[in-house]
């Protein structure tokens, strides 16, 4: 069905969609933005509240909060986008085959799928960073390996049923292959669904990243990340909470904006599937 | 109907309907489903409810108790008096002592209106503990005897099971049972045939019968199926778009129809246990939209016998000229002559569903 | 529910665990780095290194490592710590109960606020409290465990003072004590755990007060509370089953960054420090362990949901 126009997401969508889209723009322009260098210290202001020259503050070493958190962006934004982009295109395509192609491709791929959810998530993530190095790409092809299985299942339940109609019927009749059939025929009818689950994982993405530059294994300093700005602020908490508190708020909120505009989707989805 | 037992006219009835109306709301505005009803009935007699789906015949026994969403009722008008207490006055504490206690309901299809992870004699229990305070195993025992009253054999292992080990008919059965559980004054049973098989239908009718009689309880029969209607009601009520379109005995209205929408429903049905559903789309024309306020006959835009009186005035219950009954047209179909041929169909049926 | 089905079920699992012990076997060879370095120090010779590795058994071929490994797990024997000496097998004994304690408790906290307050919330669907729920749900989906944790540390050990932000006290010597220790990284993780119940629980009661069967249950007479416990709770748990189920499985040894920030000595922390020591035996025994937990939860699951669901169990 070709996706037919409607006028929106609903007012609710707008505004995640603004602030994801002004984040995003900043963090790719954030080395020609008139920003502070995120790893120079100002000892004159360590830990120090909003002002004119530091407008989220700084934190203990008088770095600008600000900065850090637009260049943490960059990781973030492109771990979480990376990520879901990986688990999307994997998982859509292992899922269509295990829902195509039954037997063994079948098993094989959902056995596969199992031993990947049964591993422990963080301790593999950690394991296999720690192999290869920590890096932005190594952190996003971890995440986006752990998040093929959700994908495999969101995709094969609806390809199961989907190649029992008729139509799919009809183009097997007619000799068509099956990765013809897939692409043609089966492909457009499950992307909707892909989309709406992979606009969660996006948060989810980079809520995992957060978690693991918390740990310290994400990108390495001194490049700023949001789970690192986190973890050093907890030395000063007690005395500077807004250290630790400011780059939490925006994690959260990207995530919340992320959640915001998947539920929306699904919901407009949803309904049209039921006007059909 | 070979009881015996008063005109309705002459016992006090114990549910009264006088102007009873109810608005819903719905995306298109209101819609006037229940306009204006006038009926009663009386201890052990049934009350037919005749009319198409849509009909209003439903959101009626629905809005008697309560059972409509808050937000879908618009505007609910009349009175309702139940054994001489409005219902329409009561709130929905006071009419939760009415539901399953005065008043019993069954559902059309017993598979959906029993609750599929529950044994069924744990969901028998439930009014039996909020009514009569029965608990653990009295509450265990009244169920099996309930259930042995409704004819389920082997009512103690039928107990412990859940309704989807039971077939369509021991289902409605269930659901019969479960509804007469605290000895209601009033069943209210909404096409509770619809979805069994024909020679269930027979049986679970026979039962509603003889339960009726053994208690004398009133019985509300919501049916689309004349059939039924003929066999198993004293009075029928046929209903066309949330009015009243024909009240009175049962035999006099089907063998004289005076609607020309009721007698379009007898002409229909040939054979009045043939496919179900069909008889009643067989008419030409669409049921009006509920959402307009109609000037005339709600039936107008499909009736053969229309007059232009039809389309700017609303026609009242009135009792034609040689009826027994009361019907609602300006121009209502002349009665057959003694001895005409209109209801052999009924008859027919009546013959061979005694058989069955 | 037939045996065929059951065997299918368990071998599938076999598989998955023996798939999961050459996986970690493999993740742990291409580990870079040396234990030998980091128990000989950096001055250690080549010989001692040699000698220590002939000791651990690592200069022998990987096929036979693993194989030794393998038949030794067989027999409940997980090797021993390089580093510590100690037997891996008593170590995780030791460090499954506070993983276990923290999962019960994190998973009864969650229950026991997302249930009822799904349920209301279903009951009064679009009013001021339903609402506020809702939103509460969805900012805690939106925040990370180590975000709550830190938030949590802030105001009730840095703040008020009342709750301990670290250490553990085992069960045996003060279960009193216990709970307090656990009771912060318990309710981190029973909040995000919450937040995921109350959604799914809260559609799952929507969807079952549409039913006919509460329509009929109200038409006799039952009170709220009647129609809301009796009939429409337990259809509409049966989802949160396996949902509670996944969860436990997963988060027992999978809880890493709450007991690394809470400093509990659980399975998760014992596999994060084998994998920065990269002390091999230690984190394939952990990862094998977790790993067969999870797979047993998911099986037990499926089956209790057969055991529940008078629909799977008595379908034709
Ligand atoms: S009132 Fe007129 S339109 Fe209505 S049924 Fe009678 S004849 Fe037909």
């Amino acid at each position: 069905m070709p996706a037919e126009r409607r006028p929106g997401l609903g007012r609710g969508a707008w505004p995640p969609l603004v602030f994801l889209g002004v984040l995003c723009t900043a963090a790719l322009l954030a080395p020609v933005l008139p920003l502070a260098d995120p790893t120079h210290s100002d000892t004159d202001a360590l830990a120090a509240g909003i002002s004119a020259k530091h407008w989220l503050g700084t934190d203990a070493l008088g770095r600008d909060t600000l900065s850090r958190i637009v260049h943490g962006a960059r990781v973030s934004l492109v771990v979480g986008v990376g990520a879901t982009a990986i688990g999307a295109v994997a998982g859509t395509l292992l899922g269509m085959a295990a829902g195509v192609v039954r037997g063994w491709v079948s098993a094989v791929i959902m056995r596969l799928t199992d031993v990947l959810l049964a591993f422990p998530a963080m301790i593999f993530a950690l394991a296999v960073i720690g192999a290869v190095g920590p890096s932005t790409a190594s952190v996003t092809v971890v995440i986006g390996l752990l998040f093929i299985p959700g994908f495999v299942r969101i995709v094969r339940a609806p390809v199961l049923s989907l190649s029992q109609r008729e139509f799919v019927l009809a183009c097997r009749a007619m000799g068509m292959s099956t990765p013809r059939l897939m692409a043609r025929e089966i492909l457009p009818n499950i992307l909707t669904g892909v989309l709406t689950y992979a606009v969660t994982m996006f948060g989810v993405g980079v809520m995992v990243e957060g978690g693991l530059g918390f740990l310290g294994v994400s990108v390495p300093p001194p490049e700023p990340t949001w789970g690192g700005m986190i973890a050093e602020g907890r030395q000063v908490l007690a005395q500077h909470p807004m250290v630790t508190l400011t780059p939490t708020l925006v994690l959260v909120l990207v995530v919340v904006c992320a959640n915001v505009v998947g539920d929306r989707l699904s919901a407009r989805l949803d309904t049209r599937g039921a006007m059909l | 109907m070979n009881h015996d037992a008063p005109s309705p006219s002459a016992a006090e009835p114990l549910l009264n309907l006088r102007g009873y109306t109810v608005h819903l709301n719905s995306p298109r505005g209101t819609v006037r489903a229940v306009d204006g009803v006038d009926v009663a009935v009386a201890r052990g007699r049934t009350l037919a409810v005749v009319g198409e789906s849509g009909s209003g015949k439903s959101v009626l026994c629905r809005s008697l108790l309560g059972l409509l969403p808050d937000a879908a009722v618009a505007l609910r008008a009349g009175t309702a008096h139940f054994d001489g207490v409005d219902l329409t006055a009561l709130g929905e504490r006071e009419l939760r002592d009415v539901r399953g206690r005065r008043v019993g309901m069954v559902f059309q299809d017993p598979m959906t209106a029993l609750n599929p992870v529950l044994p069924v004699w744990r969901q028998i229990a439930l009014p039996l503990k909020r009514h009569l305070g029965l608990r653990g195993r009295a509450a265990k025992a009244r169920a099996v005897e309930l259930l042995d009253s409704v004819g389920i054999p082997d009512p103690a292992r039928r107990a412990d099971q859940y309704p989807l080990q039971l077939s369509g008919g021991m289902r409605q059965r269930v659901m019969i049972a479960l509804a007469l559980s605290c000895d209601p004054e009033l069943l209210i049973a909404d096409e509770p045939t619809t979805a069994l098989d024909v020679t269930v239908q027979a049986q679970i009718l026979r039962l509603l019968d003889r339960l009726r009689a053994e208690r004398d309880m009133a019985v509300i029969l919501i049916s689309h199926d004349l059939g039924v209607v003929a066999d198993h009601s004293d009075d029928v009520m046929v209903m066309y778009a949330g009015r009243q379109a024909e009240l009175g005995p049962t035999a006099s209205v089907l063998a004289a129809p005076r609607m020309p929408y009721t007698r379009a429903l007898l002409d229909a049905a040939p054979t009045l246990h043939g496919p179900r559903g069909q008889h009643l789309a067989a008419i030409g024309g669409q049921p009006p939209d509920m959402s307009r306020l109609l000037s005339g006959c709600a039936f107008a835009d499909r009736c053969p016998r229309v007059q232009d009186r039809c389309r700017t005035e609303v026609p009242a219950m009135t009792r034609p000229p040689g009826s027994a009954h009361e019907a609602a047209c300006w121009n209502p179909v002349p009665p057959p002559r003694p001895g005409g041929g209109t209801v052999t169909g009924i008859s027919a049926a009546r013959r061979e569903s005694s058989r069955t | 529910m037939t045996a065929r089905y059951l065997l299918t079920r368990v071998g599938q699992a076999l598989l998955v665990l023996a798939c999961v012990a050459v996986t970690t076997f493999a993740l742990g060879r291409v580990l870079p780095g040396d234990l030998a370095t980091a128990v000989l120090g950096q001055s250690a010779t080549p010989e001692q290194i040699a000698e220590f590795h002939h000791k651990t058994g690592a200069d022998r071929p990987a096929v036979e490592q693993f194989w030794s490994w393998f038949t030794g797990v067989l027999h409940g024997d997980f090797g021993t710590s390089a580093l510590t000496g100690q037997r891996v097998s008593d170590a995780l004994a030791d460090r499954a109960a506070p993983s276990l304690l923290l999962v019960l408790l994190a998973e009864a906290f969650a229950l026991a606020v997302a249930v009822p307050l799904a349920v209301w919330a279903a009951y009064r669907q679009g009013r001021a409290a339903d609402k506020a729920a809702n939103g509460a749900s969805f900012l805690l989906l939106a925040t990370p465990q180590f975000a709550v944790a830190v938030l949590l540390i802030y105001v009730f050990a840095v703040r008020l003072g009342t709750l301990p932000a670290t250490g553990y006290v085992p069960l045996d010597e003060d279960p009193a004590q216990t709970f307090r220790t656990l009771l912060l990284p318990a309710v981190t993780l029973a909040l995000g755990l919450a937040a995921v119940y109350y959604r799914v629980l809260r559609a799952g009661v929507l969807d079952t007060l549409r039913q006919d069967y509460v329509l009929a249950a109200r038409a006799q007479g039952l009170t709220p509370r009647q129609v809301l416990v009796s009939h429409t709770l337990r259809p509409s748990l049966l989802p949160l089953v396996t949902l509670v189920g996944l969860n436990f499985g997963f988060l027992i040894g999978g809880a890493v960054i709450v007991e690394q920030l809470f400093a509990l000595p659980g399975l998760g922390t014992y596999a994060l420090g084998a994998v920065q020591t990269r002390d091999f035996a230690v984190l394939q025994g952990t990862v094998l362990l977790i790993a067969g937990v999870y797979v047993l939860v998911n099986l037990a699951v499926d089956l209790l949901y057969g055991v529940l669901d008078p629909r799977i169990r008595h379908a034709r």
